[in-house]
């Protein structure tokens, strides 16, 4: 269980420490991102995907991510992609989901589904207020 | 043309502290001072508005994501007072 206030460079079990999250693309977004992929600081790769939302009306929401692992060229592959069409903005970027054309859309979108498809089942579920902000770590499942 | 309803999740009224924090949130990750609300159709428990009377009071972006092709962001001004926010509270029918 980690204790530590030093950022580790990937996840690992443990309680409000400093996130190891560099770089998200967001696919959801409401008042934070709510799905996508994200990178570590070792460049490891993960899907994430919310799974409960704690909502305060006084103060900010706190909410659970599972992420199941990627394989590591999914993320600049994914950027890739799509920076043709609007630059990216990092450590979050939520890409403005408008093309062209329909059919450049749906082509965008069926390449994505298919390297999400590529996942496993979750590793990590990840109760946060912000993916980049600090962290509470367990294992999945 | 039919007005577009506009939903933002949850019933209880919002402090004028949350908002901003997500207000600052969204401009530093979408570039629009303000926060979300969808117009797809959603059974969960939300306050809705028409997308033209919150118009009257405050700017609407369309903001598609993958995820939400309606997601929208209604801008709110700097700094949200607690005037902002008990007025987008009554426009969601939340208080």
């Amino acid at each position: 269980m980690a204790t530590t206030t030093e950022r580790p460079d990937t996840f690992v079990p443990g309680r409000d420490y400093p996130s190891p999250v560099t770089h998200v693309v967001g696919f959801g977004y409401y008042d934070g991102a709510t799905d996508g992929i994200l990178k570590t600081a070792d460049g490891s790769v993960f899907r994430f995907e919310m799974t409960e939302d704690e909502t305060d009306p006084a103060g900010p929401n706190r909410r659970t991510f599972d992420l199941s692992v990627l394989p590591a060229e999914v993320f600049e592959r994914v950027v890739a992609l799509l920076a043709p069409y609007q630059a990216p903005g990092w450590p979050v970027w939520v890409p403005h989901w408008s093309f062209p054309t329909d059919e450049v859309r749906a082509r965008i979108d069926a390449q994505i589904d298919r390297w999400l498809a590529t996942a496993g089942r979750p590793v990590w579920r990840v109760g946060t207020e912000s993916l980049t902000g600090s962290v509470s770590v367990r294992a999945a499942g | 043309m039919r007005d577009e309803q506009l939903k933002r999740f949850g019933l209880a009224p919002e402090s004028a502290d949350r908002l901003a924090e997500q207000a600052a949130a969204a401009e530093a990750v979408l570039g629009v001072h303000g926060v979300s609300v969808t117009a797809r159709p959603t059974t969960a428990p939300a306050g809705t508005a028409g997308r033209s009377d919150v118009e009257k009071h405050f700017r609407v972006h369309d903001t598609p994501s993958r995820r939400d092709p309606a997601h929208r962001t209604v801008e709110l001004p700097k700094p949200v007072t607690a005037e902002t926010a008990t007025l987008f509270n009554q426009l969601f029918g939340r208080g």
